[in-house]
């Protein structure tokens, strides 16, 4: 395989990744199954497929973000930054805001090249250790992502029982939504409730309904008027800012793409709170870095020449059609990285540019029953009307913390809480107290 | 109220700036007070365009080592185990036959490094090589299957368990490294095979013995015109004739060109062709004269020449009747046919009424050996009998 | 310390516990989320429980938008003088001062006991992240934005920092606690009041033995979850203990806070960072000991039973943590208030 063919797949995949993930809330590993299946009669080599996927993941990786502060339609990753983002968009900062999670990336993206010959020898030992004690490496995130909410109260009621409900009303919410997102998942996964047909697109529904349309739903409800936009020359946000986040975001990222069911964002979050980081900008780098490294970082595992590390979905996925083995194609995709961060970069300021000078023009509203109605057809046409109906559920699970203001990560226990319970052996025993057959 | 021109630029003047984030006008405050934003200390966009262009050359500089990344090369002695899933280069010779299981596509040969090293932890000097599909496929295909004696150079992974093996991944990361072949003779083999163990040479002979096993063809071919009369041992595995190219049709007594590598088998010396199309049939046995062979029954008999011939039974021993006695058109003598007990007992009735019915007219195979200095042509397996 | 700081100390520490590791890789036990969890335990329990029950005799809700901070200043003083008067702990909550959906109004009160005096002072507007809005403090006439008032009680104020911090969600809660000679300003009365108690842990260890075991565990199992548990809640505990506010060690027995040890401040990010990285890299080191193939470090030691490897131990362990430390000590102060403190020139000086 000519290293430069398979340069000229990661950019093409780049460019095919970025105007797919324009489209609010559409998922790159929910597309790039289409690209795997067409691309034998497209005369594909399979090592070019790979590049071609590494591509589409960098582009989505850092376009995404289009996504999330103009459509406020957020995914499992970026719900977390969706109110800074929302309100620098309502201050006329939209550009700003995805420039500033462009920046994360583009630190991401200079952190893992610069690291890469050092994590082919670190990453394989490291998932050697990590790899027996998975089970309560997730459990350990989940229990805290669970006693560590805070209640949003202001210590105001008649008495302190009025107090105690005004605070646990946001905390008993983020509660309830863990443990129905907890079955939810479990259900979705072992209860062979979506079709066969649709087993590539499992999960599109949940993580659609948890997170898209419930935040769209919202903006329909609140009506926000997004004023127009400026275009900024410089971000808010100091070099130490950049550090400060993106080395956050990189180390949230890279420990998220290491164990499984961990997203980015949560990973951040983690790191964020362990370096003590409050400043919002830091905190929209960090994410933009962690996203990077999380899903670019678990895909790039796959090309480590000998060790077959298959991490996140994409990989999942891939690694059915090839496994890369040579030091060539771990530097093409090094290269791939460097390269193609620069140009999603350059195109997420394109794209931002244009829409920053004419979001205002749109009725929010409209926009947000549009995006609804796309995502609608989506989910109906991959996975039909299981998938329809598992989207409205999670719809309604996903409003729960957004109307009482509870912790929307409590939500990731629809993938985490199943995948916990299945590397400690005891999914069957769970399965049959929900009286799920086995 | 915002002062940005259509271009997005903020302004300075005396009586203060406007904010570089949301375009109103704050005075000299150094924290925008409607958007919160800092006025003053903020990273420019060319910072982040020097990023990208860092970004951009360390990209370039990854592609030149991927143009030029290789295997670490390594010894068998070498090999430790935390080197599992490393990916290193092997160059050594090839040890054992490759065996290819066309129903997994799994293909498997042993290799030595090029210094026979031996590694203590393992306890060997062996390195198994495993191909699977669809590079194995691929190999059959391009014909590039080593064969025993082969000098090769593999690049692949290892899989270390209680013993070193290492799986190849790609067509490219097995080359054979064969140099081109020397003509040399039976005699030459036979004198000075220790030094010849590994080399790529290219002999003729006539097939003097053939035995067709399962997973092999074993030969031994003769110079009868050489001064040794040395039989060498030809190794043919079955992943030479069944998937390396067309075998030529040859059988005993054939003259062949055998184009391989001189390898050792317990002592002694043995040739394993490269392929099937290494094996070239010179001169294909053909029915002789009598007369010819008549005219000339010490060098047939000393050589052990395999000949075959036309003949009509005259006559047969009275007591021992695998002993034919035989002539053709060219003469008027009669030949001794010894058919070899085992091979005697081994036919049908009728075949040895036949065999024994004077005026029969059979062609028959035989090898020219003198018994008690008498001239005989023995058969020594059913085969070479051709009865009609 | 930081919640996840606390969290993850306490799962470094309880997988130092033997056969916690042995039972966690062979049996899939989640014996260290256990411990992580009773980790944060004491300040879930105070923050979302006990804080929401602890009585409250008064509260301090400013006008909005702009209070009148004398009066504020003067309702403090005379609880102040009150308490002393009817010698009987009054407790009071502080409210905050709402300005938008992400943003409050800061403020603050002062306490000066040697000049007897209550301070009150009207701030800037800020976000949740504490980025503040200084041109919103101008819409308050500069005479309205500090208000004192005068008490005659004697007041005990340990803390090192005499100003009270008004700004986001739930206000603070203060005692004013009268003694034989004076009144004690009581800080968060309700925090690590019952909550960081060895009393308490050895309490709800029995409730978490009890439950393992009652699940059909063994009576070793059992006793390794509540050792566990007890480790990470005494972790949380003793850490605690290095600040200045201190813990009631012994509830019930107990009735107040024992001063900590004063030697860290919890917003200290290097800190907590350092902590941090100590506790993942014991955790990563107990991990690797029990996999079934380990890293072998560079330059190791037996020690008895002990493997130790000073690779390990000094370059991955100790030297990040020097260098972590070496950043605080170049770049980490406590952050300052400019507005607050050109107000209160005067008083943070005799501080």
């Amino acid at each position: 395989m000519d290293v430069l063919i398979g340069l000229l797949f990661v950019i093409l995949g780049v460019i095919v990744g970025a105007l797919v993930s324009i489209l609010p809330s559409v998922h790159i590993y929910n597309i790039a199954p289409i690209f795997i299946l067409i691309a034998p009669s497209l005369g594909i080599p399979s090592s070019c497929l790979l590049f071609f996927l590494l591509g589409n993941v960098i582009g989505f990786a850092v376009i995404n973000a289009i996504s999330t502060i103009f459509f406020s339609a957020p995914d499992d990753t970026t719900f977390i930054v969706l109110l800074p983002a929302q309100t620098m968009l309502i201050n006329g900062r939209g550009f700003e805001a995805a420039i500033m999670m462009g920046a994360g990336a583009l630190i991401g993206a200079s952190v893992l090249v610069a690291l890469s010959p050092l994590l082919v020898l670190i990453i394989p030992v490291v998932l050697r250790v990590v790899n027996p004690h998975l089970h309560w490496i997730l459990a350990l995130f989940l229990f805290y992502i669970l006693f560590s909410e805070f209640p949003k109260d202001f210590g105001i009621g008649k008495s302190k029982w009025a107090r105690f409900k005004a605070a646990w009303r946001t905390l008993a919410a983020g509660y309830l939504t863990f443990i129905l997102a907890s079955v939810y998942g479990f259900i979705i996964m072992y209860g062979n409730i979506m079709p066969v047909e649709s087993a590539y697109f499992g999960m599109l529904p949940a993580f659609i309904g948890l997170f898209a349309i419930s935040s769209l739903i919202m903006n329909i409800f609140s009506r926000p008027k997004v004023p127009k936009q400026n275009i900024q020359r410089s971000l808010d946000a100091t070099k130490l800012d950049l550090i400060k986040g993106g080395l956050a975001g990189i180390s949230g990222g890279l420990f998220a793409a290491i164990v499984p069911a961990l997203t980015g964002g949560m990973g951040s979050i983690i790191a964020g709170q362990a370096t003590g980081q409050r400043d919002e900008a830091q905190f929209i780098i960090s994410i933009g870095a962690s996203r990077f490294v999380y899903y670019v970082g678990a895909f790039f595992f796959l090309f480590m020449p000998g060790f077959s590390i298959v991490r996140g979905g994409l990989a999942n996925i891939a690694a059915t059609v090839y496994i890369p083995q040579r030091y060539s194609e771990y530097f093409v995709a090094v290269a791939g990285i460097a390269i193609g961060s620069v140009l999603a970069f350059g195109i997420l300021v394109l794209i931002s540019y244009f829409l920053a000078n004419n979001i205002h023009r749109v009725r929010y509203d409209y926009l947000s029953i549009a995006i609804i109605i796309l995502l609608s057809v989506i989910v109906y046409s991959t996975t039909g009307l299981m998938g329809l109906f598992v989207m409205v559920v999670g719809t309604a699970i996903g409003l729960i913390p957004l109307i009482y203001g509870s912790r929307r990560l409590h939500c990731m226990a629809v993938i985490i809480f199943p995948l916990m319970l299945s590397m400690a052996g005891l999914a069957d025993e769970f399965a049959l107290l929900l009286g799920l057959p086995i | 109220m915002s002062a940005s021109d259509n271009s997005g630029h903020f302004e300075e003047s005396q009586e203060g700036r406007y904010c570089p984030s949301c375009g109103r006008y704050v005075g000299h405050h150094s924290l925008c007070p409607y958007c919160g934003a800092r006025v003053k200390v903020r990273v420019s966009l060319k910072v982040l365009a020097i990023i990208s262009l860092i970004l951009a050359v360390s990209g370039v500089i990854a592609i030149y080592f991927a143009a030029h990344s290789k295997a670490p090369t390594v010894l068998v002695e070498q090999i430790t185990p935390e080197m599992n899933y490393a990916r290193v280069r092997v160059v050594g010779y090839v040890v054992s036959a490759p065996y290819y299981d066309d129903i997994s596509g799994r293909l498997s040969f042993r290799i030595v490094d090029l210094n026979w090293t031996y590694n203590e932890y393992f306890n060997t000097s062996n390195i198994i090589v495993n191909v699977y599909p669809p590079t194995s496929l691929e190999l059959i295909r391009l014909g590039r299957i080593p064969v025993l004696g082969d000098k090769v150079e593999v690049v692949g992974t290892l899989k270390l368990r209680g013993y070193i093996a290492m799986a190849i991944n790609y067509e490219e990361d097995l080359n054979i490294l064969r140099e081109a072949p020397v003509s040399v003779s039976i005699d030459e083999i036979a004198n000075n095979w220790g030094s010849m163990i590994g080399k790529s040479v290219t002999v003729d002979g006539w097939v003097v013995e053939y035995s067709n096993y399962s997973g092999m063809l074993l030969l031994k071919i003769k110079d009868y015109y050489s001064t040794t009369q040395y039989k060498l041992s030809v190794y043919i595995p079955e992943i030479v004739y069944k998937w390396l190219g067309n075998m030529t049709d040859f059988f005993l007594g054939d003259k062949i060109e055998i184009t391989g590598n001189i390898w050792e088998y317990r002592g002694e010396p043995e040739l394993v062709p490269w392929n099937a199309s290494s094996i070239v049939l010179i001169e294909k046995l053909e029915i002789m004269p009598l007369a010819e062979i008549l005219a000339n029954t010490s060098f047939y008999g000393e050589a052990n020449v395999i000949v075959m011939v036309n003949v009509t039974v005259v006559g047969y021993h009275p007591t021992y009747h695998n002993i034919v006695y035989v002539t053709d058109s060219s003469t008027a003598s009669q030949v001794t046919i010894f058919i070899d007990w085992e091979v005697w007992d081994s036919l049908g009735t009728e075949a040895k009424q036949k065999l024994n019915t004077i005026g029969f007219n059979f062609v028959t195979i035989g090898m020219c050996t003198f018994y008690k200095s008498s001239f005989e042509i023995a058969v020594y397996d059913p085969s070479w009998l051709i009865l009609g | 310390m930081r919640g996840v700081t606390h969290y993850f100390l306490a799962a470094a520490l309880v997988s130092l516990i033997p056969f916690v590791m042995q039972l966690s890789v062979y049996e899939k036990a989640f014996i260290i989320v256990v411990g992580a969890v009773a980790g944060i335990l004491p300040d879930f329990i105070d923050f979302k429980i006990v804080r929401l029950l602890w009585p409250i005799d008064e509260e301090i809700i400013p006008e909005w938008p702009i209070p009148d901070t004398k009066a504020i200043a003067k309702r403090i003083a005379d609880i102040i003088d009150r308490a002393w008067n009817e010698k009987r702990t009054i407790t009071i909550q502080i409210h905050t001062i709402k300005t938008g959906p992400n943003t409050w109004r800061r403020w603050y009160i002062h306490l000066d006991p040697d000049k007897k005096k209550v301070s009150v002072i009207i701030g800037p507007i800020q976000t949740f992240g504490g980025r503040l809005f200084m041109s919103t403090v101008e819409e308050i006439l500069s005479e309205k934005r500090m208000g004192e008032a005068y008490f005659s009680a004697p007041l005990k104020y340990d803390y090192k920092n005499r100003t009270i911090e008004v700004s986001i969600l739930a206000g603070p809660t203060i005692a004013f606690k009268p003694s034989k000679d004076h009144v004690e300003v009581v800080f968060l009365p309700w925090h690590r009041y019952m909550s960081h108690s060895f009393i308490l842990m050895f309490l709800l260890a029995s409730v978490v033995f009890l439950s393992i075991w009652g699940m059909g565990f063994s009576l070793f199992a059992s006793a390794l979850y509540s050792a566990a548990f007890m480790v990470g809640y005494a972790s949380h505990i003793l850490s605690d203990h290095l600040g200045h506010m201190g813990s009631n060690l012994f509830w019930p027995i107990t009735k107040s806070r024992t001063p900590g040890l004063k030697l860290t401040e919890s917003a200290d990010p290097y800190s907590n960072f350092a902590v941090f990285w100590l506790s993942i890299t014991t955790l990563f080191w107990q991990m690797n000991a029990y996999v079934p193939e380990p890293i072998v470090f560079p330059w190791t030691l037996k020690l008895g039973a002990i493997a130790i490897s000073v690779f390990y131990v000094v370059i991955i362990m100790i030297l990040p943590t020097l260098l972590i430390l070496i950043l605080r000590h170049k770049y980490w102060r406590p952050s300052s208030d400019p507005y607050l403190e050109n107000l209160l020139r005067e008083e943070l000086l005799q501080i």
